[in-house]
């Protein structure tokens, strides 16, 4: 059976082929969407033993389907596999109900679900200018579930609060009762004579009396005031869902549209965490870019072999900006000098925090850095290890020193040593300076 | 005037004018509205039953009775004296902070603690009975709401179950009377009579044999306690004759260690062996074994020593059990139970049920065409912007939606009414029994271009059962409060709103059942065996089935589950259904096949489940999650625990069991009754159960939990006193620490030790069993020991001496932190379920040293955690030498275990520190268990390390902004492995090392084969309000890691990747803990 004359695309040009997608994925994308909605993944898990999955929108939830490749023929059943391809199957269901298959599943496949974002800013194929959005919506996001938040943690407290407020009110009700009811008592107990202490008694009786129903009616003034601000509170969050859900949307498009031009999801998770750090003030776009000298950002711990070939592959798709400015950095003769410990503390007195140098160092250490910070000099020997320079494990991965400064030209000393909160910022010899 | 403040009363000078005391907005709950704790003098309105005020100065801890006193004295100089009674005839009442009017009819509780509203006391004639409201009063106390809450409630369903749950009660004591001590003193044992491997083993190396020291003591309580006095201040020397030390066999009773005992103290008085035979056979039956220190009796006759928990630890350990010789008699007297008296609401009748079981009734499944409700309007719905609101409506079947969901027209925001009837295609007659509507109320803003895509969102939810108790089908106006919706799918069949709310402004519904002639109902039991064994009679079992195809059902009856069943697989099970029945664990994933929009299916599975087998305990709880809502199935769910569930094991999933409550679409269920018996059966189940269900009174249970609760209450037997002493305790602590909030950093000490010394504080505070173990019985505070911790919420150190006998082979202090402020059930769901781990590796074989302490959550942000004593956090460890910051040493924990300890001991302690750094590094990976540091990693000095203060899990961060919290979520570090390795050069090649990851690879692989109880466990927390598991999803990182979905070999790769990028992170780990140590430094 094929489609008729419609003429198809191979499965992976269409938006609603999900791939390698995983279930949590999968559900975070089609909480919300309408009966009739699918999507085509995989089939991921061992014990299935069909080739791909159909996932189909009903009654609020997500029905599987395993679409079977039997003898080069797709269908839903091992025993009448009869499409030449997925998207022919696809196809055809989209014109004709599923009840063929199953008479339960009056539906058709209405709108297929695409992966990449239905948003017109994702529609960019340059991975930069995607970080950047990233980064931007990541920002927006972030501030907004803050707000969110905020505004449900006061109105959780707000709530409390009246509950609490509404509960002494119905106490103060009793309580007046009480009184009331003493008070009538005193009446009934009048023809007793002994009437002017009595009559002292009764007046305080009357004090508390009045005293308990003012301070019922200022009770009642705060818990109406407090209701408003709480209805207030209600109507901004009412306003921040829909664009919270907008931006919650895209930021799950973008990313996976890194991903599939071959990020991995800790890499952008890490560039995340910075965001989330420089966000705070709002820095601009570059504390995303790639800035390591391969221009690739590697996440500081990685030494995973498999992860490093992965990373050249996508060296090639990530621009880089830095290499080729000219920066003093780059010139050895800048900031190497041969000196001892003592002339370098000399030399760096009183310069501007981060101007640098290395010079050769000593017991067993080739060479050592020194460093202008807070007024005074600090000094870092330099470990070589098979081959490669850096400050301590495992960061010994720059094959040369120029490697070694570019790297911490743009990255602070503080990782290794708390004190030393800086970055090469100026070699010593810098011409300009 | 000075004299009388030793009565704590004193008396005011005809002052009844005092200023207007104006409110402030202060604290809402504490001892008085507007405090948190009552000041040292209060005056009192006291209203007299002649219509007379008085008022007097009283201080806070003083006694009703001692006011009562000082009210008498004081009453004489004022008018109208003659014409009271004596004082026996009066009570007291007030309106508490609950808003309660509330009779006290015990005298010797303290105004602090009578939680008043107003400083005011009403003297009234004491009526009605007084004994029962004395109960009353008490079972308030425990639950900490009035009675008369309940009281207040005439809903038929509520009214309905208070009287026929003491049914329950009731049948649960007559069996508890059999055997009391059983119920006082259950004894704590080991689900398996067999012991596991590694237990096997230890027996092997001891030549199969346990020694065991039993002491014999005077029975005389008092000489008792000299007695052991003597003797431990001897240490054990020269009063040897109290004690015997015996070779036991693992698989002797207790009966015959007490045999032996008892042999070899006559064996001195030189008897002949027959005559001795025949006075320990004589005698053995007189005495029980009990655990010295604690409230622990070996009393279960029909179980080996080794079964026994207590002996089972000790061999582990290598230590030598103590046990001391208690007479039945003394036993009898410590367990004596005041006869149970219903409540008067017992007898009375309910008219209006008997009513309404009258009434003629309309049979549900002989009425043809649709489901349809009619939407009316919505009121308080906040929106600032106009768009376009609509209902979406659907019924469900637990998380299913039957049939497709209805919307009604959009209408605009100014004007929520929609009068609009949405026909469902479901048929009337095919309506379940569980069935619920369950509705959404959706915004879109105005669309600003054409082009733009509408962007509906939810704004609230609200839900409601179609039927009621009594079957009968809705068909009247109802108004739906709704509730603030907080993921975006437009339905949620879990949301509830809570019974009765006098909030205003809550988002409401109001929609209109269709009215029929008579009432509608759904078939009575009896009717529905009937045509379910009609259905029956037509099924025709087919032949044999394949190997193939018991093979595939096998295979996903296997899966985890949250696994999701594709439909084909769904059309096997569902086709093959009489032949799941030989893999009985298939029955879940057979239910989640079942369409249950259609009756004759419902009534085959009916069918099948009466002749289902016996499900293990495991799999049953699956079917007690919100996806099974349906009554017969959750009751042949609990028919299988009632056979399968052990004590041990059910103390395990206690928190789950009590969590699942909240899925029952009414209150009165077979699971309730359940767990309602076997906590009247056994107190140490009962106390834990209490404490589940009271932690939760402040949400959107308390209806239904206080109404548990109370029926606890009334039938716990004489143990109500000891919970209220710990509610009390607990109380005060809450009230102390609010206080401590408010004072300045440095005076804080000072007031806690001012508090401490309060009489009222003195009292509550002794003497009471501990929340976190009722056989720990607190003794004095040791208020020297306590100390405010210095943390963000302020946690108080409390320690307590151990007062039983013999106190020191067990602990001689009780340490506890009390901590106010924060949520502590996501340390306790975290705790119990290392527990369970612990569990399985034991079964298998795996003794992993694991130190899963206690946490008990109390209340609302309060609990209890116990302190392992001996142990210090890494942080602590490292900072003893940090002279070099910038060259951590990593070899500083294992200089530390080696210096604290006999060389001789060294491998043992380190075998402890590998063992159980195996269970915790596993442990926290697959849980995801986050923000890890040297503060929260501790280590006790005979090596075993542990994790505390589980603040996030399922690595929870990466929800929220997109964003993982931290790269590497397996915790390995050069210091744990440097000990682990022994302190060798090339550690990770050492033999150790890779030994130890071995173990890791291998205690992984045993989580993995029990995946699925553990996802259960998870998903039946849905509902339990814990921040970082609302959704099926969060789950999700817990089958990731576990590698659900992947075989063995697969998932093992993937955690061997994980095991290698913690090894190769161990630096950049130092570095963190590095800066996280500077950070508390700083502060």
């Amino acid at each position: 059976m094929s489609a008729g004359d419609e003429w198809l695309l191979p499965l992976d040009q269409y938006a609603w082929y999900w791939g390698e997608a995983s279930r949590e994925e999968v559900h975070e994308a089609t909480s919300d969407l309408d009966d009739g909605s699918f999507l085509v993944r995989n089939a991921t898990s061992h014990h299935t033993h069909g080739d791909y999955t159909l996932v189909l929108r009903k009654g609020g939830s997500n029905l599987l389907i395993k679409i079977y490749h039997r003898h080069g023929l797709y269908g839903f059943c091992t025993d009448s596999c009869s499409f030449d391809s997925v998207p022919a199957l696809i196809s055809y269901y989209q014109h004709n109900s599923l009840e063929e298959y199953n008479p339960q599943l009056n539906i058709r496949l209405h709108r297929g679900i695409a992966r990449h974002s239905q948003y017109e800013v994702v529609r960019t194929s340059d991975p930069h200018s995607l970080i950047v959005q990233l980064e931007r919506n990541h920002g927006e996001l972030l501030s907004l579930t803050r707000d969110c938040e905020h505004l449900q943690e006061k109105q959780f407290k707000l709530s409390h609060d009246i509950k609490m407020l509404l509960q002494a009110q119905e106490s103060f009700k009793e309580l007046s009762k009480i009184f009331e009811e003493q008070i009538d008592q005193y009446s009934l107990q009048k023809s007793n004579g002994e009437t002017a202490e009595v009559q002292t008694n009764s007046e305080a009786l009357r004090e508390r009396l009045k005293s308990i129903n003012a301070n019922m009616g200022i009770l009642g003034n705060t818990i109406q005031e407090k209701s408003g601000f709480n209805s207030k509170l209600a109507v901004d969050l009412n306003t921040i869902r829909p664009n919270l859900k907008k931006l919650t949307k895209r930021q799950e498009h973008i990313i996976s549209a890194l991903l599939n031009h071959g990020y991995l999801q800790y890499q952008l998770d890490d560039m995340l965490k910075i965001g989330q750090h420089s966000h705070w003030s709002h820095s601009g776009a570059h504390s995303f870019q790639p800035n390591r000298p391969s221009s690739t950002y590697i996440p500081p711990h990685t030494s995973n072999h498999r992860l490093e070939s992965h990373l050249q592959t996508f060296t090639n798709i990530t621009p880089g900006h830095h290499t080729s400015k000219e920066v003093p950095h780059k010139n050895k003769n800048n900031w190497y000098i041969n000196c001892t410990r003592d002339e370098a503390q000399k030399k760096l007195t009183g310069c501007a925090d981060g101007t640098f140098l290395m010079r050769p160092g000593k017991s067993g250490f080739p060479h050592s850095l020194s460093i202008a910070i807070n007024g005074g000099v600090g000094h870092c020997r330099v470990v070589y290890q098979d081959g490669h320079y850096g400050f301590a494990e495992p960061y010994i991965t720059y094959s040369s020193l120029v490697d070694l400064v570019m790297y911490y030209k743009d990255h602070s000393l503080a990782h290794h040593n708390a004190q030393l909160t800086t970055k090469l910022l100026y070699p010593v010899n810098q011409p300009n300076l | 005037m000075a004299a009388k403040n030793a009565t704590g009363v004193t008396r005011n000078e005809v002052n009844l004018k005092r200023p207007d005391h104006v409110y402030t907005m202060g604290p809402y709950s504490g001892e008085l509205w507007n405090y948190h704790l009552m000041p040292t003098y209060i005056e009192i309105d006291f209203l007299l039953p002649t219509g007379i005020l008085i008022v007097l100065r009283c201080r806070r801890e003083a006694t009703l009775e001692q006011v009562k006193s000082e009210l008498w004295a004081d009453a004489k100089g004022y008018p109208l004296y003659h014409l009271l009674l004596s004082p026996k005839n009066y009570i007291f009442t007030s309106v508490t902070l609950d808003s309660k009017l509330e009779e006290f009819y015990d005298e010797s509780r303290r105004l602090c603690d009578l939680k008043l509203f107003h400083p005011m006391l009403k003297v009234v004639e004491a009526e009605g009975n007084r004994q029962e409201m004395v109960f009353n009063s008490e079972i308030g106390q425990a639950m900490g709401i009035s009675v008369n809450e309940m009281d207040d409630i005439k809903q038929l369903e509520v009214v309905t179950f208070r009287r026929r749950i003491l049914d329950v009660c009731s049948a649960a004591l007559d069996q508890r009377n059999q055997n009391l001590p059983l119920y006082h003193f259950p004894p704590n044992l080991e689900s398996s009579l067999d012991p596991p491997e590694h237990v096997k083993q230890v027996l092997l190396n001891n030549s199969n044999v346990i020694k065991i020291c039993v002491w014999v003591v005077p029975q005389e309580p008092a000489a008792a306690a000299s007695a052991a006095a003597a003797a431990s201040a001897n240490g054990g020397k020269g009063r040897s004759s109290n004690k015997r030390v015996i070779t036991a066999s693992p698989d002797w009773t207790p009966q015959q260690a007490i045999y032996e005992v008892i042999r070899k103290k006559l064996v001195p008085e030189g008897l002949e062996e027959d005559v001795m035979q025949n006075s320990c056979d004589k005698y053995k039956s007189d005495f029980v074994l009990r655990v010295c220190g604690v409230e622990d009796y070996l009393l279960d006759d029909n179980s080996p020593l080794i079964q026994y928990k207590y002996i089972r630890n000790c061999v582990l350990e290598g230590k030598v059990p103590h046990l001391m010789l208690v007479s039945k008699d003394t036993l009898e007297r410590l367990v004596v139970e005041p006869k149970f008296t219903k409540p008067v609401y017992y007898r009375k009748g309910i008219v209006a049920l008997e009513d309404s079981l009258k009434m003629p009734k309309e049979k549900l499944w002989e009425f043809e065409g649709p489901f349809r409700v009619k939407i009316l309007l919505a009121q308080y719905i906040a929106v600032s912007e106009s768009g376009d609101l609509f209902v979406r409506a659907g019924i469900y079947h637990g998380m299913d939606m039957l049939g497709s969901a209805k919307d009604t027209r959009s209408t605009d925001s100014g004007r929520p009414k929609w009068d609009e009837v949405l026909d469902f295609e479901i048929q009337l007659s095919d309506l379940p029994r569980a069935a619920k509507l369950c509705l959404g109320l959706c915004f879109s803003p105005k669309k600003k271009s054409r082009k733009q895509q509408s962007s509906m969102t939810v704004l609230c939810w609200g839900n409601i059962n179609l039927f009621d108790f009594l079957n009968r089908l809705q068909d009247s106006k109802r108004k739906i409060l709704m509730v603030q919706a907080t993921t975006f799918e437009p339905l949620n069949p879990l949301v509830k709103r809570a019974h009765s709310s006098n909030e205003p402004g809550i988002p409401a519904l109001d929609i209109e059942f269709e009215r029929f002639k008579y009432i509608v109902a759904y078939p009575d039991d009896s009717v529905v065996d009937f045509y379910r064994d009609e259905a029956g009679k037509s099924i025709s079992i087919p032949e044999e089935p394949s190997e193939s195809l018991l093979a595939q059902i096998s295979e996903i009856a296997s899966r985890d589950s949250l696994a999701e069943l594709a439909e084909q697989e769904k059309e096997l099970l569902w086709q093959n259904r009489f032949h799941c029945r030989a893999i009985s664990h298939s029955l879940p994933k057979l239910l989640n096949s079942l369409y249950w929009g259609n009756r004759r299916s419902i009534l085959e599975v009916y069918w099948l489940l009466a002749r289902w087998p016996t499900l293990e305990p495991e799999v049953a709880m699956q079917l007690l999650d919100c996806t099974y809502p349906d009554a017969r199935v959750r009751q042949f769910a609990v028919q299988c625990l009632e056979k399968t569930l052990d004590y041990n094991r059910m103390s395990l999933y206690l928190l789950q069991l009590v969590q699942v409550l909240k899925f029952e679409p009414y209150i009165d269920n077979p699971l309730t009754r359940f767990l309602l018996s076997k906590a009247l059966l056994n107190k140490n189940i009962g106390h834990f159960f209490f404490w589940h269900l009271k932690s939760e009174m402040h949400t959107t249970e308390r209806r239904r939990f206080g109404l548990i609760l109370e029926a606890y209450c009334r039938a716990c037997g004489s143990y109500l006193h000891s919970l209220i002493r710990q509610v009390d305790a607990l109380d005060k602590l809450t009230k102390l620490t609010d206080q401590l909030k408010g004072e300045r950093e440095d005076d804080q000490k000072k007031v806690l030790m001012e508090q401490m010394e309060q009489l009222d504080y003195v009292e509550a505070l002794q003497h009471l069993h501990s929340p976190l173990d009722c056989s720990h019985v607190l003794g004095k505070l040791i208020t020297s020991d306590c100390k405010i911790m210095k943390s963000k919420k302020k946690p108080l150190k409390l320690s307590w001496k151990n007062d039983a006998l013999f106190a020191e082979y067990y602990q001689s202090q009780f340490k506890t932190i009390f901590k106010n402020g924060d949520d502590l059930r996501q340390d306790m769901l975290t705790l119990q379920v290392i527990r369970i781990m612990d569990s399985i590796w034991q079964s298998e074989g795996m003794d992993l040293r694991m130190l899963p302490y206690n946490v008990l959550a109390t209340g609302h942000m309060v609990g209890l955690i116990q302190v392992v004593q001996n142990a210090e956090t890494v942080m602590h460890i490292q900072k003893s030498n940090l002279a070099n910051a910038m060259q951590l040493s990593s070899d500083q924990l294992h200089k530390w275990l080696k210096e604290n300890n006999d060389p001789a001991d060294y491998d043992r302690i380190i075998e402890n520190f590998t063992m159980s750094c195996v269970g915790y590094s596993v442990a926290t990976y697959v849980l995801g268990i986050g923000d890890r540091h040297p503060d929260n990693i501790m280590v006790t000095t005979d090596g075993k390390l542990f994790h505390v203060d589980f603040g996030h899990f399922l690595n929870h961060k990466k929800k929220k902004f997109g964003v993982n919290r931290e790269r590497v979520p397996f915790v390995l570090t050069g210091d744990l492995i440097c000990a682990i390795a022994k302190g060798k050069e090339a550690k990770e090649l050492s033999r150790e090392f890779r030994r130890f990851q071995e173990l890791c690879g291998k205690a992984f692989l045993c989580l993995r084969k029990h995946s699925s109880l553990l996802c259960t466990l998870f998903s039946m927390m849905l509902n339990s309000g814990i921040p970082e598991l609302q959704t099926p999803n969060d789950i999700g990182y817990l089958r990731k890691t576990l590698g659900v979905e992947t075989n063995d070999q697969v998932a093992v790769e993937s955690f061997q990747t994980k095991f290698s990028e913690a090894y190769q992170g161990i630096w950049t780990k130092k570095v963190d803990w590095f800066f996280h140590w500077l950070k508390n430094k700083k502060s």
